[in-house]
This record gives structure tokens, C-alpha cells and sequence, in this order.
């Protein structure tokens, strides 16, 4: 293996070689760090021009939708990532000049639907971006990678890079489609669990009505999605992490976002009972949406433990056939 | 050496390709651009003077403006008959672009029971209404109560039914991703007005409800005057 240009006797090497080939029509060569601070400065210039209108709407979502708001996360876990991929690798610089068509195509791509429109398909359901902004800022981050850093360097970031397709990771058309169907699912399973425990319950569709005056309607808040999601966004992480494999890393991101969406359901099940108790017992009657709270973060934090600890004790059950 | 000079023509070539693949458009097409600047619209209506205190024999509930996203301005009231079995939310949205209130309730997975166009005659005028009729899935009302809502567009020169967008099937499109500059610059000063309207039915049967809530709606639409509207489309 050729070692990387950084390391001392080759910079000596280089040096020499320049005082040999020294020529007023030659480009003054960048060392490590300008370069990389130019390709950060001019690439994330670029970046903003491209998508500079797309922003203040990327902010809301991520601000107003409960569901998109785990998007945020996405840019500042891309970079750790990437960061803990690179580090302590060497690699011989030098990428490739597809990089820089495939920066170019995404640019002109990005430019075109600021002249003529964003290509979408129009349905009942919704709208389906065709072009996400997830999706242009993959191809431009890979150009980028791949312009400077070269294959080698955008195959240990590839993961992190594809995550950048999850800055809007609940796509309106896509919840839509599941939403309803979702919510029916959760009232369904709260009305049978208040018959399985006695609880007379006057209901009909997403309400379930305890008492005239106290009930619960299955929002779309109450269906598992947001759960499910940032389960999902967390099993990809950690699996990454942990470097499980590949088969084992999807069975666990499918369990993740199972087991969030069962634990929702636990969860409705729990309010049912605490509705139950507030019926004979006033004072709790009025703190219904706190208890809901409480209860879900109560879950949702014991299913993520249990997650976490998953590619732990896989890593740990790995070791122990190697060590022995 | 030669790596590193090799790096420098890249970053040549990137720089280039920056500033006329991206560059280059965002100064030529992102000119009316311009972040949102979040409660400073020029048009911040009064609801006060939008809404009386009264209409026929609905009292003012609340009054309320508020900024939403990209300049839009929402400004409503509630109002509620004596017997609070009839409620009636309206709404008047600026720099929304053509909009549809009814729109939003179907978005969000409300079931549209029927919809048309009808004709209404308010205080001072006479208006083509976009009515739907929703399931009502409120804890409140469910089952038992008949929701309407009727919506309008209203211009310097008068008010009109904008129709709600249905889709039968997938249709490809090119959208216009630019709503600051779309509201800016292609389309004329209008406001979108919208009434829910919610009534409790006493007959059991739903048809005959929803005849008499939409007379009710007829008669509270009656007594509501939407000159103020045409002329806050006209100074916006």
C-alpha cells in the first residue's frame, strides 16, 4: 500500500520534485488544510445557491411537523458520521472527475426546476415529489465526496451520506397514504383492550367517549408514527455504528420500528386504563393529555434502552468465540 | 506535488462549475426571493373590522390574527347562536395564494360527503359559494352534527367560488416551488374567506339536516357583509 501524501518523507519527496519541475504556467499547489477549507468554503456556497428557497420551508417543517421535526438531527448526524468513518483512515487522495459531472448534473438538475417547476405526480392522496431536497443534496454531497476524496473515501461515508435523504423523513405523501389507516388501527385496539377490561365506552370511529364529558380522539399524533420513525432513524444509526452486519443491521432496524409502533399501541392500552381510573377520580380527569405525555416517554425511553442494548450485546456475544 | 496540483485544478474546475451551474441561477432566478420575515407583512388587518360583534342572532365568540407561515396572515371569529347549538368559525387568509380552506380538512383525511357551488346573497352583495359537507369526527359533535364549509375569493371587484381541486387519478406536473415570489408577483391581491359552519341536527336524519343547516349558513351569510373583504384584497 502507497502511503498518503501527508506523511512527512513524501511531503519531502514532493517538495523536491516541485524545485525540479518549478514553471510559471503551472497551478500553485494547496496543501491538506486550504484545500480542504476551499472545497468546504466553495461547496457549501454552492449548496446555499442551490437551495437557498427550498430552506425557510425545510425550517418549518422541522419546527412546526412533529413528525419531520426528527429531520434536524439528519445534517449533524451526517457530519459525526462521516467524521468517525474518515477518522484515523488514510487513503491516497486524488478523486475522480465524475464527481464533479455528477455535482454539475445535480446543479443544472436544481436549476431547472427553479425556471420551469418541481417535477411532482398530483393525486387524491397528495403530492409526490419526484425531486426531494433530500435527494439533491445526496447527489451533490456524493459529487463533492467523490471529486476530491475519491471512491475509497465515499464508500466508508456511504451510509452517512444516504442519510442525508432523511432531512424530510415523513414525505406528506407517504404519511397521508398510511395515516388514517394507522389511526383506525390504534382506536380499534383501544376500544378492544376498554371492552376486554369492562370499561362501558360510548365510541365511534377515531373517538372513544368514556363519559360525555371525558374521552380521547386517536389523532394523527396517537397512530406510532413518530415513534416508528425516530426508532427507525435510531436502529440505522446504531446498527452503522456498531457496524452490525448487513443482514442482521435490517432485521433490527424492521424490529425497531415494529416494536415502536407496538409499544404505541401499549401505550393507548395504558391510557385506556388511566381514563378508567379518572373516571372515578376527579383531579385526574383534567390532567389526561399530561398522563398521555408521561406514559408515552415512559415507553418510548424503556423500547429505546432495549434497542441500544441490542448491537451491544451482539458485538459483546461476537467476541466471545473470537477471544476464545 | 503533482497530486496536489492535480487537488487545485479540481477545486478550479468546482469553483466553475459552482458558480455557473448554481451561482449563475440563483442571482437570475432567485431574484424575488427573499427569507420570510415573520410578523412584518404590510397588511395586518384589525379583525375588529373585519368581523362585527354581531351577525343575525350569532354573538361574537373570540376574534383572532395570527402570522403563519411565509407571510400568511390568518384573521378569524367564532361566533355562536343563543343556544350554542350553531357554531360558525371564519376565516380570512392573506398572502395564501389561491386558496381553498376546505382543502385543508380534506388533506388531513376528513371524509367529503358531497360538494357545489351556491349562490348566496350576503349584506351587500351576491356571492357563488364553494360549499362541502364533511363527516364531522369532532369529540364534540360526531354523528350528530351537520359541517359545512363555505368558501370564497375575494378581489377588489368582487367575490367568487375558487373549486375545490379533486383528483380522479396521478397526473405529472411541474409545481411552481417558489411561493414567495409565486404570491409576490403572479397573482392579484386577494384574500381567501372561508366559513365552517357546525349544527347540531334534531331531526336524526342526515339529509334533512344538512337541508337546514344550509339554510341556516344562507342566513347567516345574510347578514354578513363582505365589502370590508374586497377592500383589504384591494390594498393588498
Amino acid at each position: 500500500m502507497s502511503a498518503p501524501v501527508t506523511i512527512p518523507n513524501q511531503s519531502i519527496e514532493a517538495t523536491s520534485v516541485r524545485d525540479k519541475n518549478s514553471s510559471a504556467k503551472r497551478i500553485p499547489a494547496l496543501s491538506r488544510w486550504p484545500l480542504f477549507c476551499a472545497v468546504f468554503l466553495i461547496a457549501s456556497l454552492g449548496l446555499w445557491w442551490a437551495i437557498a428557497p427550498q430552506l425557510p420551508e425545510l425550517w418549518e417543517l422541522w419546527m412546526g411537523n412533529g413528525l419531520a421535526s426528527m429531520g434536524i438531527l439528519v445534517p449533524p448526524a451526517v457530519t459525526i458520521l462521516i467524521v468517525l468513518a474518515w477518522r484515523g483512515e488514510r487513503w491516497k487522495t486524488g478523486g475522480t472527475w465524475w464527481g464533479l459531472a455528477l455535482c454539475a448534473f445535480t446543479l443544472l438538475l436544481i436549476a431547472f426546476m427553479k425556471r420551469y417547476g418541481t417535477p411532482v405526480i398530483l393525486s387524491e392522496t397528495g403530492t409526490l415529489h419526484l425531486v426531494p431536497v433530500g435527494l439533491v443534496v445526496f447527489f451533490y454531497v456524493s459529487g463533492v465526496v467523490l471529486l476530491f476524496a475519491g471512491f475509497k473515501a465515499y464508500r466508508l461515508a456511504f451510509f452517512p451520506i444516504t442519510l442525508l435523504l432523511l432531512v424530510n423523513p415523513a414525505p406528506k405523501f407517504f404519511i397521508s397514504a398510511i395515516d388514517i389507516p394507522l389511526q383506525y388501527v390504534g382506536a380499534h385496539t383501544a376500544r378492544s383492550f376498554a371492552q376486554l377490561i369492562g370499561v362501558p365506552l360510548a365510541s365511534d370511529n377515531l373517538r372513544l367517549m368514556f363519559s360525555p364529558a371525558l374521552g380521547m380522539f386517536i389523532a394523527p399524533g396517537c397512530n406510532g408514527l413518530r415513534g416508528a420513525l425516530a426508532m427507525g432513524f435510531l436502529t440505522l444509526v446504531l446498527g452503522y455504528f456498531y457496524r452490525l452486519p448487513l443482514w442482521f443491521r435490517s432485521v433490527y432496524f424492521l424490529s425497531g420500528v415494529l416494536l415502536a409502533y407496538l409499544l404505541n399501541l401499549v401505550r393507548l392500552c395504558g391510557l385506556v386504563l388511566c381514563y378508567r381510573v379518572a373516571l372515578g377520580f376527579e383531579p385526574l380527569a383534567r390532567h389526561m393529555e399530561a398522563a398521555d405525555y408521561v406514559l408515552g416517554s415512559l415507553i418510548f425511553f424503556t423500547g429505546a434502552i432495549f434497542v441500544v442494548a441490542v448491537p451491544r450485546k451482539w458485538n459483546k456475544l461476537k467476541k466471545i468465540p473470537a477471544n476464545s | 506535488m503533482e497530486q496536489a496540483q492535480k487537488d487545485t485544478r479540481k477545486l478550479v474546475a468546482f469553483g466553475a462549475v459552482v458558480l455557473l451551474c448554481a451561482g449563475a441561477p440563483h442571482f437570475l432566478l432567485d431574484r424575488g426571493f427573499s427569507w420570510p420575515q415573520y410578523g412584518t407583512s404590510t397588511a395586518h388587518p384589525a379583525p375588529g373590522n373585519l368581523y362585527p360583534s354581531s351577525i343575525g342572532e350569532f354573538q361574537l365568540v373570540n376574534r383572532w390574527q395570527r402570522d403563519l407561515v411565509r407571510n400568511v396572515v390568518e384573521v378569524g371569529a367564532t361566533y355562536r347562536d343563543a343556544t350554542s347549538t350553531r357554531t360558525a368559525q371564519f376565516d380570512t387568509q392573506l398572502n395564501a395564494g389561491f386558496h381553498n380552506g376546505a382543502e385543508c380538512y380534506i388533506a388531513r383525511g376528513m371524509q367529503l360527503e358531497w360538494r357545489r357551488a351556491e349562490l348566496m346573497t350576503t349584506a351587500d352583495s351576491t356571492v357563488t359559494f364553494e360549499i362541502i359537507s364533511i363527516v364531522d369526527e369532532s369529540i364534540s359533535g360526531a354523528g350528530r352534527s351537520s359541517v359545512l364549509i363555505a368558501s370564497a375569493e375575494c378581489m377588489r371587484d368582487g367575490c367568487k367560488a375558487r373549486p375545490l381541486k379533486i383528483r380522479t387519478g396521478p397526473e405529472l406536473a411541474l409545481l411552481n416551488s417558489h411561493p414567495v415570489k409565486a404570491n409576490a408577483s403572479d397573482q392579484p391581491g386577494h384574500v381567501s374567506f372561508s366559513i365552517i359552519f357546525q349544527t347540531s341536527g334534531n331531526s336524526g336524519n342526515n339529509k334533512q339536516d344538512e337541508e337546514e343547516a344550509l339554510m341556516e349558513l344562507r342566513k347567516l351569510v345574510a347578514g354578513f357583509s363582505l365589502g370590508p373583504l374586497r377592500q383589504l384584497a384591494a390594498d393588498n
